[in-house]
């Protein structure tokens, strides 16, 4: 009976560690998870300027690196106005009425002409292709011992009347001044 | 008693809390990772302060690459109404394209130009299209569908290190779209004064959660141009139908895959300036050849993330072309396997290497003037290459230093290395350098045939042909200081060795060697304004200089003075781009080309400096409907750009007008 008990409770921890194992194998935190949710919560530390749409639009150019992840921020609010996700694939004017645009690493070939034509416009960019602050992006997102980080050119979004708050500056690497 | 009672509540007690600790631990792994919606709930720095366990590959910055980079993008081609390939690369700084006839074009990079411009290294895809039989492209036969295309990517200068044998002046890299960003229907159609038919049309759809795929299917038809001189129907046209299939798939976010596959029929005319007979005084003028061009292939990809930043791909394909000219008749099966794999090393290293293999075997149909001995022929092409790309000082000094190694039956080892700097000064700045060796390996025919130049000349393959030579040096700037202007220049010197001659053994014999060498250099510039909104401009110049002399016991007579001879001085354009409203849309681009001296060395005549205008104005006449209409070379009735080689009869390029419909649904 003893014996018994002590089989079963053995059985049942190495079953139970077995699982919570399994549960945290299923439960790796993708870097895009984490970007997607990153990129809702800088825009709440980004002013724009007095902004006529209906929805905060975050567009996405090039082959979709976040899965189903970005569509889950769909709804929720900043500066009041409910988030749409939407997908790009041309360099077309309808880019200006993205309120962020996050340039996939598909599109690093695009880079140039994209940032030309929202260069008038108060678009937020965000990108993790390297140097993308350095080379007139506005938020570059960096990985470094699996944390990541931001580098953040201030001048090209004043540029566009984009104001970007103190506290997530502090948090950043500022590229090119303030 | 007491003791096993005693046991039993103490194992009870120990039992619990590991119970616990299991549980805190799932609980605890649970909020660690889990969802993004509990990720919502988190404060940025909470956020900033999470590991994440899979991390993807980090991507180099094309704006900040070691090398002479251009792209030309999807919504180019579209603004422009480019219907090939050859007409998109125009826009390119540095690249001289010219038209022969309604068919073949001339596509060089950085001077050295010949119709097969057989120091450039074109794929599709990742699939290479470079003809080992004559070393150079058939660029009627890239029938690429326009709309699918994400971009072109062109690399001036040598991209030996990474792409290997040929790649001496220029790889080319069209890119397609891939399938999940090219879903729903697309129809064109387009008719037009030179360009008789076009008529597109694609499907993409999505056959699970994780794959998407696309269908296209699109036929071309063009009409004559006209002789050079007298005015005479060039006995040009053609027309080309194709069709193809794409689809990709992920598979746990960690892998995806790609199966792609082409086909294609062409139905070409072309004049044969002049046909021997060989031995005899028989000489045939102004031939009409009506010959076919087909082929198909098949390629496969597979990559693999792992979750430090590493990745793998392994890639295979099989490309099979058949042309059927009256001097020859080729067929070629290409076999090509390849496999890369990028590790991170530390912070400070990104490395990437991989191994190749390549079979091809070609089968020949001889005629009097063109004999391929034997009518059989295969080469075989191992590689393998690594490339390190170390940062010196992170964000702003990176070294990159990589190297080739291959084996082909023609020359055997050859090793191609480089070394590139990149120097970040400041934001929006960059500087860059490097120093590369890359080689022309032989093609089939300079290796094992014999060629009627003349009905009492032959030209045949030497003993020993040694591949071609190249050491670069090259130095660029880029200013990416505002995002409303942009500028890049890039200045080489190239010098050559081994470069190819044609000795003149006796008074009826020609043999290939490789006794000339020589030097090129020259400058490159495009800058990019945003003047308003709605208002873009670009403009591109390209300037490169020849110097060419044979070695001492060379029997070359003239060669070093054809090959300065053949290349244009001097390309320019300009382009500028409205948005008139969201509904207007106007392009106008004007491409300049100065004068060639002797663009083969089979012709006397030269070709003068010309300016071509060109205009696209298009009109969006209800949601994913366009209606446009494009005018090319409009500022003359006519004008050469180049003559071909040998066979080619100089032809004149006309001013044309099409109409277009776009449908996206």
């Amino acid at each position: 009976m003893k014996r018994f008990a002590i089989t079963v409770k053995a059985v049942t921890l190495i079953l139970l560690v077995f699982m919570s194992a399994q549960l945290v194998a299923q439960d790796q935190l993708r870097d895009y998870e984490l970007k997607a949710v990153l990129i809702y919560k800088l825009a709440k530390f980004v002013t724009w300027p007095e902004d006529s749409g209906t929805t905060f639009n975050i567009c996405v150019y090039g082959q979709n690196p976040f899965g189903e992840a970005l569509d889950k921020l769909t709804g929720e609010l900043v500066n009041n106005q409910p988030i749409t996700i939407r997908y790009r694939s041309r360099i077309t004017t309808d880019l200006n009425d993205c309120n962020v645009l996050f340039i996939a690493t598909s599109a690093n070939g695009h880079l140039n002409r994209i940032l030309l034509a929202t260069s008038y416009s108060p678009v937020l960019t965000i990108s993790d292709i390297q140097n993308f602050a350095s080379f007139g992006g506005m938020i570059e997102l960096t990985n470094a011992n699996q944390q990541i980080g931001f580098r953040i050119n201030v001048k090209a979004a004043k540029a566009v009347e984009l104001n970007i708050a103190s506290p997530l500056l502090e948090l950043a690497t500022i590229v090119g001044g303030r | 008693m007491n003791h096993p009672s005693r046991s039993l509540r103490g194992g009870l007690a120990s039992y619990s809390g590991c119970l616990a600790a299991v549980i805190l631990a799932m609980i605890g792994s649970a909020v660690q990772a889990s969802d993004v919606e509990d990720l919502l709930d988190l404060s940025l720095q909470d956020l900033l302060d999470t590991k994440v366990t899979s991390v993807s590959r980090h991507q180099q910055n094309l704006l900040s690459a070691p090398a002479a980079v251009y792209v030309v993008t999807s919504e180019e081609i579209r603004r422009h109404g480019f219907t090939s390939i050859p007409e998109a690369l125009r826009m390119v700084p540095g690249l001289h394209v010219a038209s022969i006839d309604g068919n073949k074009w001339m596509v060089s990079s950085r001077g050295l130009s010949s119709r097969y411009g057989n120091k450039l290294l074109v794929l599709i895809d990742g699939r290479s299209v470079y003809i080992p039989s004559f070393s150079g492209v058939y660029w009627d036969t890239l029938d690429v569908m326009m709309a699918d295309i994400d971009r072109i990517e062109v690399i001036r200068g040598p991209g030996a290190a990474l792409w290997g044998a040929n790649a001496v002046n220029g790889v080319i890299n069209i890119i397609t779209l891939s399938a999940d960003q090219t879903q729903g229907g697309l129809i064109e159609v387009a008719t037009g004064t030179y360009l008789e038919h076009e008529a597109n049309f694609r499907y993409g759809a999505e056959l699970n959660e994780n794959t998407h795929s696309r269908v296209y299917v699109k036929s071309r038809g063009y009409g004559e141009n006209t002789l050079w001189e007298d005015g005479e129907d060039a006995n040009d046209d053609w027309q080309i139908a194709s069709a193809g299939f794409r689809i990709d798939g992920t598979v746990d976010h960690d892998d995806r895959w790609t199966l792609q596959g082409d086909a294609y029929q062409a139905d070409e005319n072309q004049l044969i300036s002049t046909l021997y007979v060989p031995t005899t005084e028989v000489v045939q003028f102004g031939v009409e050849d009506d010959y076919e061009a087909s082929g198909w292939n098949v390629l496969g990809r597979w990559e693999h993330s792992f979750d430090d930043q590493a990745s793998a791909q392994l890639q295979m394909y099989w490309d099979h072309t058949e042309r059927d000219e009256i001097y020859i008749g080729q067929q070629h099966d290409t076999y090509d396997l390849d496999f890369q794999h990028h590790v991170s090393p530390g912070s400070k290293h990104s490395v990437l290497w991989g191994m190749g293999y390549r079979h091809i075997d070609a089968e020949y149909d001889n005629s009097y003037v063109i004999q391929m001995l034997p009518e059989d022929q295969t080469l075989d092409l191992y590689s393998a290459f690594v490339q390190d790309e170390i940062t010196l000082v992170p964000d702003t000094l990176t070294l990159t230093l990589g190297t080739k190694l291959e084996y082909n039956s023609f020359t055997e080892f050859e090793v191609q290395p480089s070394a590139r700097l990149l120097w970040i000064p400041a934001a929006g700045k960059s500087v860059w350098a490097s120093v590369s060796r890359a080689v022309r390996t032989p093609s089939f025919l300079e290796d094992s045939s014999v060629l009627l130049t003349t009905p009492t000349m032959t030209l045949s393959s030497g003993s020993s042909l040694e591949a071609e030579e190249l050491i670069a040096y090259e130095l660029g700037y880029r200013y990416h200081g505002s995002n409303r202007l942009t500028f890049d220049a890039s200045l080489f010197f190239n010098q050559y060795d081994n470069y190819e001659s044609y000795e003149l053994v006796s008074a009826t014999e020609l043999y290939y060697d490789n006794n000339l060498y020589g030097y090129t250099y020259g400058v490159e510039f495009s800058t990019v304004w945003q003047a308003k909104p709605w208002w873009q401009l670009k403009a591109n110049y390209g300037l490169v200089q020849i110097e060419m002399d044979k070695t001492d016991d060379s029997l070359d007579l003239t060669s070093d003075d054809n090959v300065e001879a053949a290349s244009a001085e001097h390309i320019w354009s300009l382009q500028s781009s409205i948005n008139a409203g969201a509904k207007w849309e106007w392009d106008t681009w004007l491409y300049f080309v100065s004068e060639i001296e002797k663009p083969s060395n089979t012709t006397d005549t030269s070709v003068d400096s010309y300016i071509s205008l060109n205009t696209r104005l298009a009109r969006k006449i209800m949601p994913g409907m366009e209606l446009s209409i494009v005018g090319n070379n409009l500022t003359d009735s006519y004008h050469m750009e180049y003559i071909g080689e040998l066979y080619s009869s100089p032809t004149e390029m006309q001013r044309s007008v099409y109409a277009k419909l776009r449908w996206e649904f």
